[in-house]
This record gives C-alpha cells, structure tokens and sequence, in this order.
C-alpha cells in the first residue's frame, strides 16, 4: 500500500527523509519546513494519507498547525512527534491522531505511520477485491485493457480528474461510496472502443460511461458481501465535473486509492467505507448471485 | 414484420450499446431512461420484447415491469432483465413480477440475441 505522507519538520529533524529516501518509492514523502507551506501543500495534495509534524518547527506553531488542519482536514490522520503536545492546550478536543517518541528515525516512523493508518484501513482482500473488479469490468466490458498502480491511501475525497461518477452504497453494517475519475480525451477514448460506430461524444456521456464503469465495479464487489452475508443497497450516481474538486464528507475514513493505467491515459477509482461492521455478517443472509459477463438465466 | 424491443436503462452508455446490436439485427429500438419513462413508452408504442435495467433513479426496474404486467397488452410480453445486481433473492423478485430471463452485466451480443430470437419465436 503506498502512502504520501506530509512531513513538517525543521530539516536538522531526526526523522527527515534520508537523502537516499526519493528512491524507495514507498512511501512518497512531501517536507516542509514551516506551516505555511504545509498548509498549501495540504490542499493541493489530494492523495495525501498523513500528516507528521515535528513540533521542533517550534510549539505554538505546531499547535497552530494541528487546530487549523483538524477544523479544515478533520479526517486527516495527524502524528505529532515528541513530547510537546500539551493536553491542557485549549482546542476544543481537536489533536493529533497519535504520537511517536523523539528519537524515532524515518523508518520507525513509516512503521509508525502505517500502524496507526492500519486501524482505519483495508484489509488485503478488500484491496484486491476492488482492484480485481476494477479491472475486470474495464476489460470485459469497455474494451479497455488497464494496469493497476500500487494502492494508496487517501485522507480525503477529492475527486482526481475532471470527469468523476460517484456511487454510494448502504447496508447493515456497510456503507461508502466508490468514484471513478478520469479526463474527458481519455473517457473519450473508451467510448469510442466500445461504439466505433457513434464517435461523437458528449460529456454527459463521458460522465455516464465513467457512471457505468463505477455501477458494474460496485456490482461485483456486492456480489462478494451479498455471499459473506453482508448486502447493500447502490445508490443513484452523483456526477462531479472540474479539475479537481474539493468533496467534504463527514466520514473519518480514507479511501482506497487505485490508478488504472494504460497509454491513452489513468483512471483513478477510489473506495472508501463510511462504516464497516463485519460482525453484521449474517449466515442467514447470504447468498449466491449469478456471475457477471453476460450468461442468460431464464427464469 | 420488425419487432420493437424497448431498452429501459439509465445509462446511455448501456442503451447506445444495446442499440447498436439490436438495430444491426432489424429490430425497431424505443429507449427510456427509467420506469417511469419504460411505463409511459409501452403504453404509447406496442412493443414487442423490453429489457429493463433493476437500478434507475424513481421507479425500479422491476417495479416498473410488476406494474406492466397488470395492463392487458403486457401480461405476456418477454422481458429480460440486464443489471449489475445477481443476488439470488433479487431473481426470485424478479420471476415474481414475471421477468424471462435475467443477465448480469455485461451482455454478450451472441448470448442476447440468441436468447432474444427464442422468446420472440424467431429461432
């Protein structure tokens, strides 16, 4: 699972990335050594997992830093590092999400960093569930053969690209919403394949194909919660349009980030939970669905 | 005589794509874009066959094709239901309103047709 972590530290910091550290690809690292720049950096990041802060920036900084992110980024998780955290600091509750000794070093932290992420996160299966039915619906239904990026996790639901279908689900136990995200020549691209014959596009159709992608992805991965014993309900799809959008969402889940590549361009599908219960599983509930690609079953 | 399939379905992605196969086979096409729409259409136009989508905005597939059935001219016309849902007590929804046959997303083109031309008596 890859991770973008957001460092603010003084750069004489024990935990600074290692000068060798932009070639281990995991995790990507962003530094910044004052609260003004990793504020910016904090917007425009959209896949950002984590924010560290190093209250050697100085105190009343790093208080400042962890108020503001939690009234404007609530669910981005927060590590403070040290001692310098004072309980007694008046924030009406807002804190960072956990805290890691001081003589820590860059790879204690990613360790760190990962566990703390880990109580939120999804396990492997989940990830290759989403990943897998992803895959499968580009390719067996819109012509499109993609690879998958390394997983990310993501701290918000920005949208990734300017064209974005939502869809939400809710069950007993389960709810979220899945996205898929790409750009309007792309999306173009992948109608064409699947209409030769109808090569003039709108963008309401960019959207609905994008729509279409996230239904028949979702649609798979119910079939494997209707068989665990856990069904939902899909809900209608929210299109988004713009460059990259700012979605709040009072949920303090991050998302399940994949890219979806091939040369004519990325698809980003993010899935994340709102709430998942497995111990909502119910034997009595589950059941078989019929499989996905066309099969008729008369009934 | 040209047979008329009506496609009810919210995504123009799937209706356009469904188009394409029909029509490549003679068959008149009517879309609607949810049950609403599928329920007034039927009733404007006689058509022959329909295949209906279960998730839209409003009224469901399958409660759209339960309310069909009570008109005279649609007791017994064929309906295939295409969807991403699969979850064998939704077949057993879908039998109840007098659904053919159901098909989890995607179609193929030869398995529809073939399915299509049996329940129209082409075969």
């Amino acid at each position: 699972m890859q991770l973008h972590l957001l460092l603010v530290a003084p750069a004489e910091s024990a935990i600074a990335p290692r000068s060798d550290a932009t070639a281990d690809p995991t995790p990507h690292v962003l530094h910044s050594k004052n609260i003004g720049d990793a504020t910016k950096l904090v917007q425009c990041t959209p896949m950002l997992a984590m924010v560290v802060i190093d209250p050697l920036i100085g105190v009343p900084d790093a208080v400042v830093l962890v108020d503001g992110l939690k009234k404007s980024h609530p669910d981005l998780p927060l590590l403070w590092i040290g001692e310098g955290w004072q309980d007694t600091v008046e924030l009406e509750g807002r804190r960072p999400d956990g805290f890691i000794q001081a003589d820590t070093d860059f790879d204690k932290l990613n360790d760190h960093a990962r566990r703390l992420l880990r109580q939120q996160l999804y396990d492997s299966s989940t990830v290759e569930l989403v990943r897998s039915s992803a895959l499968a619906v580009l390719r067996e239904s819109f012509c499109t053969v993609a690879t998958a990026g390394e997983p990310c996790l993501k701290a918000n639901r920005h949208t990734m690209a300017p064209v974005t279908a939502i869809l939400s689900f809710c069950g007993p136990g389960i709810s979220g919403q899945l996205s898929v995200s790409g750009r309007v020549e792309h999306l173009a691209t992948i109608w064409r394949r699947v209409l030769p014959n109808r090569p003039n596009v709108s963008t309401d159709q960019l959207e609905d194909i994008a729509g279409e992608i996230a239904n028949q992805t979702l649609g798979r991965i119910k079939a494997f919660f209707v068989a665990e014993g856990q069904p939902f309900d899909i809900g209608c799809p929210i299109f988004v349009r713009g460059d990259v959008v700012e979605i709040r969402y009072k949920s303090d889940r991050s998302s399940l980030l994949f890219s979806l590549q091939e040369p004519e361009g990325t698809l980003y599908i993010q899935f994340c939970f709102d709430t998942y219960d497995p111990s909502q599983r119910r034997e009595e509930n589950a059941e078989s669905s019929l499989a996905p690609g066309g099969e008729l079953k008369f009934l | 005589m040209t047979k008329t399939i009506m496609i009810v379905d919210d995504s123009i992605t799937v209706r356009e794509q469904l188009r394409e196969v029909l029509e490549s086979e003679r068959y008149d096409v009517v879309e609607a874009e949810c049950g609403e729409a599928g329920l007034e259409k039927a009733q404007e136009c006689q058509v022959d066959m329909l295949i209906v989508d279960v998730n839209m905005p409003g009224m469901d597939g399958l409660e759209m094709l339960g309310r069909l059935r009570e008109l005279a001219d649609y007791q017994h016309t064929p309906a295939f239901i295409l969807t991403t849902e699969a979850s064998a007590s939704l077949l057993k929804k879908g039998r109840a309103v007098g659904a053919t046959a159901w098909i989890v997303k995607p179609f193929k083109r030869e398995t529809l047709i073939t399915g299509l031309r049996k329940v129209l008596g082409e075969s």
